[in-house]
């Protein structure tokens, strides 16, 4: 059975007032993060990095391709695997993104600046998950219908990111997954180029601009939201951490094993694309973003929140320190992904 | 899979007073606030963080090592204690 989220689901965390202060940012996102979005007729498209099945070199190109991506390891496909999943479940993306009072899209064709966002914002997305699913389907290397599977299954479970209906705590939780996607595709470009797909090296490196460029959208919010509210929103920051950022796609099950996202996190981590490190230095990336120990005018529990955020990072780092420190028993699993081959985990 | 350790006596009271004092300094505890043997880490406010970090910093404190397994069954100051006492006795 696919796992389900075990915390209690709270929701409307963020009081009516403050739903009117995001109303009233409506001008200020026209003009401040509207503008981070790529014109369409600007944008590439998928078919800009595939075989082009419209012309006669097309089953060269994919003999090419495929002469590539025989040179990747098996550790390295089940991560990037992994990845075009979570970029398939957009759906789940979108849907948390209209959960946000007041910046909800309330009709599907909203006009409001938030509104627009969102629509583009996934729109872009959505090219991410097309672009991977075509390279990894051209590739022959993994078995389409157990990811198609565990799309379909990812889809259906959705997430729960504990935002609350909080776009103070949505914001800030996109701007850490932006980043953390950001790192991930930079990695998964780097491997790839490492072991000779040049190709696909571009593919995750253009997919990875995308992320950067949103990740500059998410934190200018977040920098307006410590701009106007300062206490409100270090306190949601604190939140957050918490809570723990999770990842999208810790629901995913594939039919076959009950820890699929641990042992798809734990090659993730072995191979380097994405480590507890990592989620470190993107927290402490972001509390230098929002200069958070620099706020003045807290509450008292706001104070108690930028220390705790300022100081998190290096906490965090220590552990990650001693549990590699410790001699970890590794053992093999098999994913299906790969048609059951074992990977150490 | 390693058996748990089982552990048999109270530790001294001493032990208890020193795990007492990390635990009070990991959490910032108020002087005024009380703890016992039987106050639970998530009682004084304690969160997963935290727990780790105590651990760490008994392990430090009396020259000990805990298995993951070990340190996860902590959740008071007097199985803190006694754990510790049943590791320095190995």
């Amino acid at each position: 059975m696919p796992p389900k989220e075990v915390h209690v689901q709270k929701t409307h965390s963020m009081s009516p007032q403050k739903i009117e202060m995001f109303k009233s940012l409506e001008n200020w996102a026209q003009e401040n993060i509207l503008v981070l979005l790529k014109p369409v007729e600007k944008c590439w498209q998928p078919q800009d990095f595939l075989p082009d099945p419209a012309s006669d070199g097309f089953e060269e190109q994919v003999k090419e391709l495929r002469e590539r991506t025989k040179e990747l390891p098996d550790d390295y496909f089940v991560v990037l695997v992994g990845d075009m999943i979570t970029e398939e479940a957009l759906p789940t993306y979108q849907t948390m993104l209209n959960t946000l009072d007041g910046v909800r899209d309330e009709t599907g064709a909203s006009l409001s600046p938030w509104a627009i966002w969102t629509r583009a914002w996934t729109a872009e997305e959505n090219r991410h998950g097309d672009l991977l699913n075509k390279y990894l389907y051209l590739s022959g290397r993994v078995d389409m219908k157990q990811i198609e599977k565990t799309i379909q299954y990812l889809i259906g479970s959705g997430m729960d990111p504990q935002t609350e209906n909080n776009p103070y705590l949505g914001f800030i939780y996109t701007s850490f997954q932006e980043r953390a996607t950001f790192v991930s595709h930079g990695n998964t470009a780097r491997l790839a180029k490492d072991h000779g797909d040049v190709k696909l090296a571009q593919v995750c490196g253009i997919i990875a601009a995308d992320e950067k460029r949103h990740e500059t959208a998410y934190t200018k919010i977040v920098e307006k939201l410590f701009e106007l509210d300062p206490d409100g929103t270090v306190l949601a920051l604190a939140d957050m951490m918490r809570k723990k950022v999770s990842m999208p796609a810790h629901l995913m099950y594939d039919g076959v094993d009950d820890n699929l996202f641990d042992n798809y996190s734990s090659v993730a981590q072995r191979i380097g694309v994405y480590t507890a490190r990592d989620y470190a230095d993107i927290l402490e990336f972001l509390v230098q973003r929002w200069n958070v120990a620099a706020l003045t005018g807290l509450s008292g529990e706001g104070r108690k929140a930028q220390d705790f955020v300022c100081g998190l990072a290096p906490r965090i780092r220590r552990l990650e320190e001693r549990a590699q420190a410790r001699a970890k028993q590794t053992s093999l699993a098999p994913f299906s992904w790969i048609f059951g081959k074992e990977l150490t985990v | 899979m390693m058996p748990r350790l089982r552990v048999s006596c109270a530790a001294a009271p001493e032990t208890v007073e020193k795990v007492s004092t990390i635990v009070r300094k990991q959490l910032a505890l108020a002087e005024e606030t009380q703890v016992t043997g039987e106050t639970k880490f998530a009682e004084l406010g304690a969160d997963s963080l935290d727990t780790v970090e105590i651990v760490m910093k008994l392990e430090e404190e009396f020259g000990v090592g805990v298995e993951e397994e070990n340190a996860q069954t902590i959740t008071t100051i007097q199985e803190a204690a006694d754990l510790i006492e049943t590791l320095q006795k190995k």
